[in-house]
């Protein structure tokens, strides 16, 4: 590194460009362009760019400011995630979840972004900076969380990720949309797997002005509707800014806000309905190697609770198989049983439809349940797996008994117990 | 430190109710790698966790440590053994892996992508990397290049980010590509990695090179007589490539195809591929190391040329493949089109298989519907981010003043209109 020492200043936003759904969409993507093209920011993270107009349209504005940058494609519509910067670009590498939510939850949509973890390897002033974007899938009822096993694996996988490809970098920057609280299970796996500083809680702030840093269904965001704020009066803190440095590196948080106007100027509209978190960064030679800063304990209990989570899914998902199967059956037999059904009149096309999409979801059920299904087990069992081996227990033969794959595609699923032991007794010396 | 390792991998085809004398190869392959030989096992086409048992339960005195990778609907097929203790575990899955609705190959349901374990042995820290690549179905009209080509790619940016730091880098495979193909040169070339076959002294007559290959060879009980008319010696498309790290000297001694031809007793061989032993010598720390070849920091300036010439071909590739992509989107749609006129059409037919027929028909509606709307645009974005990555691997970053634009318009939410 040239310098002693450098300052760095980094945003990231969900852009909420979601085409013909979000809201002032052209007008606000125009708006984040102006403010990102003003050079303030060396980094930019954004997710929920979900159409390469916006793209380009913040691109060709920003081209003095921010020369470099690079689009995450992936999935139907994804990834959604983009990043720009002021230093040149070294390498651009997109790795996507085995899981990330259901193809037919459609108004949910998250699997249509082929949503996954995007890096690149920038050159900045003789720094090796690894910069990284995400969007985890989203929380819709936090009461009943379908997608939490879903969303712990990403977790989990994004830490390994940026775990096993920052080794050499001289400073490590993940910003994104983590669709996870702080404290909550997601959270802390990001934080503590890949031993990150969360930025936000880096900055000393007295708890009250915690709430400023609120990043979705804020108070002062336009968009916010009065029902979430009945349910939280301030918003929730889901976008994040977390870093750490590599060994000789010393990387500290000078400030954390939140800090763009509430209203895009001279319009009623904000410029998205989550907040721009912008973050400025010291960066320093340091001669000792920072220690690990998070506690044994605390990462063995949260990958203890991750193993919990997948076990827990994994069952689920025996069940859920068999709901498809049956789901089969029950349209096969309504398809056998309409076959003679006649009605008359301008009601007589009614059957032929009904019968139409009979056959579509019986063809759904097979699907889901021969297909689907084992992609899903096997996505969260290789999640649970890397759990495993990161908490350092090594996996003894005698004790494994994995998922046997069923007859018609190499095996069965029948015996789900005890799959790879936790039990430290078990264990392999 | 210096110490020698040896590494064997071995494609099993081990397809359930497919592979033929699958159980008992699959027990000789046990028996063979409990044998204590080997200090690193790289496998393939272990289709089934029982079999991935069977070896695991053998061979656990001597390998103790091993980590299967699951992907895809029966994948993704890798699994890999060690002496050493595995430190982490990691597997990425490509963008583009075949074609659900190509049944024949298959490829598309073994999730494929490229396995990585991290081991520490002593003071060094080694990296293992096992990877299956898309199958060459038809070497004259190879269907799957694009695939295979980004897969390549996308494999070496995956070894050479997460290798920064590692001692040692041993990957293993069957990567369905021969020397000198443009997959072969993309992870050779752009992981700077040397292929133990051809750094090993004793494989350069010719004899000796065809000894080294690895599928449809004469000596195997699978091979087929007419893949022996096209390719009397069978083709290498197996491989054990390595490099090192700083301050680590890594040579390969020997490389070699050393399995007996036949299962001991049996009329049959241990698998329809060939298993590729090769024993590395490593040395850590430039003092009081005896060999004397080039430690793994220098890479050579030829190596970058040939490298800009590798991707320049592969983004040709790349961008063939999405122009013939918009070609096979309209095929899809008039599919589509053609399946609801015909449901249209045979909505009063009354004979006796009609209601067999407008089932199959309405099949083909929902798969072209499917193909065109979801399917299509899931691989353009694969191809088209390999080819962006490719782009800035060659050194140019892209700028924004548009004058290397390689995006498309969206229409609709997408739309595949430019193609520059």
């Amino acid at each position: 590194m040239k310098e002693m020492k450098m300052d760095i200043t980094v945003v990231t936003l969900n852009c909420w460009g979601i085409r013909f759904v979000s809201k002032d969409r052209v007008a606000r993507m125009a708006a984040i362009a102006e403010e990102l093209a003003t050079g303030k920011y060396d980094f930019v993270c954004l997710q929920e760019v979900w159409t390469t107009e916006d793209y380009e349209r913040i691109k060709t504005r920003t081209g003095d400011a921010l020369p470099y940058s690079h689009y995450f494609f992936s999935g139907v519509i994804g990834a959604g995630i983009c990043i720009f910067s002021k230093s040149p670009i070294k390498s651009a590498f997109f790795h996507q979840w085995a899981v990330n939510g259901y193809i037919h939850k459609i108004q949910h949509g998250d699997w249509f972004g082929g949503k996954g973890i995007g890096m690149v390897e920038v050159d900045h002033r003789g720094l090796t900076i690894n910069l990284y974007t995400t969007h985890l899938h989203a929380e819709y009822d936090r009461t009943n969380d379908e997608y939490l096993a879903h969303r712990v694996t990403q977790a989990f996988d994004t830490a390994q990720f940026i775990s096993v490809t920052s080794k050499h970098a001289d400073v490590v920057i993940v910003g994104g949309d983590l669709n996870t609280e702080p404290g909550d299970l997601a959270y802390r796996l990001i934080v503590h797997t890949a031993q990150l500083r969360d930025a936000c809680n880096e900055v000393s702030l007295e708890s009250s002005a915690k709430e400023v840093m609120n990043t979705c269904e804020t108070a002062t965001n336009s968009y916010s509707s009065p029902n979430s704020l009945k349910l939280n009066p301030f918003g929730k803190r889901i976008d994040y800014i977390a870093y750490k440095g590599g060994s000789n590196v010393n990387v500290s948080a000078l400030s954390c806000e939140t800090s763009w106007p509430d209203r895009v100027p001279g319009q009623p509209f904000s410029f998205s309905d989550h907040e721009a978190v912008v973050t400025k960064l010291r960066v320093s030679k340091s001669d000792a190697n920072v220690k690990s800063l998070v506690s044994n304990d605390a990462k063995r209990e949260t990958l203890e609770e991750s193993i919990e989570v997948c076990d827990h899914a994994l069952s689920h998902l025996q069940t859920s198989k068999n709901m498809y199967i049956l789901l089969s059956l029950a349209m096969f037999v309504l398809l056998s049983m309409t076959a003679n059904l006649e009605l008359t009149g301008y009601l007589s096309p009614l059957i032929p439809m009904l019968r139409a999409v009979i056959l579509f979801i019986f063809f759904f059920g097979i699907f889901m349940s021969v297909i689907w299904h084992r992609m899903e087990v096997h996505g969260i069992l290789s999640g649970k797996l890397g759990m495993l081996i990161e908490l350092g227990r090594p996996l003894a033969p005698e004790t494994v008994v994995l998922p046997e794959h069923n007859v018609l595609v190499g095996g069965g699923d029948s015996k789900w117990t005890g799959v790879y032991s936790s039990n430290p007794q078990d264990c392999f010396p | 430190m210096e110490t020698e390792l040896t590494v064997v991998t071995l494609n099993c085809w081990g397809i359930f109710l497919v592979s033929k004398n699958r159980i008992p190869r699959i027990n000789a392959i046990a028996d063979e790698l409990a044998s204590g030989k080997y200090d690193f096992v790289f496998l393939q086409e272990v289709w089934t966790t029982k079999d991935f048992e069977r070896i695991q339960l053998r061979t656990s005195s001597v390998l103790p440590y091993s980590h299967y990778f699951f992907s895809g609907v029966v994948g993704a097929g890798l699994c890999i053994f060690s002496r050493f203790p595995i430190k982490t575990a990691f597997f990425h899955q490509w963008a583009v892996n075949g074609y659900i609705h190509k049944i024949q190959h298959g490829d598309w349901f073994g999730g494929k992508g490229i396995g990585m374990v991290e081991v520490q042995h002593e003071d060094l820290t080694i990296n293992l990397y096992c990877a299956h690549l898309h199958a060459e179905y038809d070497r004259s009209n190879d269907e799957y290049l694009a695939h295979r080509v980004n897969q390549a790619f996308d494999t070496a940016q995956f070894i050479s980010l997460t290798s920064k730091h590692a001692d040692l880098v041993i990957v293993a495979g069957d990567l369905n590509t021969e020397p000198g193909d443009l997959a072969y040169r993309l992870i050779v070339h752009t992981a700077h990695l040397n292929d133990a076959a051809l750094s090993c002294s004793s494989s350069s007559t010719e004899t000796n090179v065809n000894k080294m290959n690895t599928f449809e060879t004469p000596r195997n009980s699978y091979t087929s007589s007419s893949s022996l008319i096209s390719n009397p010696f069978g083709k290498r498309i197996d491989y054990v490539a390595f490099k090192s790290g700083p301050s680590v000297i890594a040579n390969a001694l020997t490389c070699e195809t050393s399995w007996p031809d036949r299962v001991s007793g049996q009329t049959f061989s241990y698998s329809d591929h060939e298993a590729v032993i090769a024993k590395l010598r490593v040395c850590k720390s430039l003092l009081g190391c005896t060999c004397n070849l080039l430690t793994g920091a220098e890479i050579s300036i030829s190596d970058e040329v040939k490298k800009n010439e590798i991707l320049k071909e592969s983004i040709e590739i790349c961008d063939h493949a999405l122009s013939h992509l918009q070609a096979s989107n309209k095929m899809y749609i008039l599919l589509s089109i053609a399946m609801f006129v015909l449901f249209t059409i045979t909505a009063n037919f009354e004979f006796q298989f009609v209601l067999v027929l407008r089932i199959v028909i309405l099949f083909l509606l929902s798969f072209g519907i499917f193909m065109s709307v979801i399917w299509h645009k899931m691989e353009v974005h694969g191809i088209l981010a390999g080819k962006l990555g490719m782009v800035i691997e060659l050194g140019r970053c892209p700028l924004a003043s548009g004058t290397d634009k390689v995006l498309q318009e969206p229409r609709g939410g997408g739309g595949d209109d430019i193609w520059v």
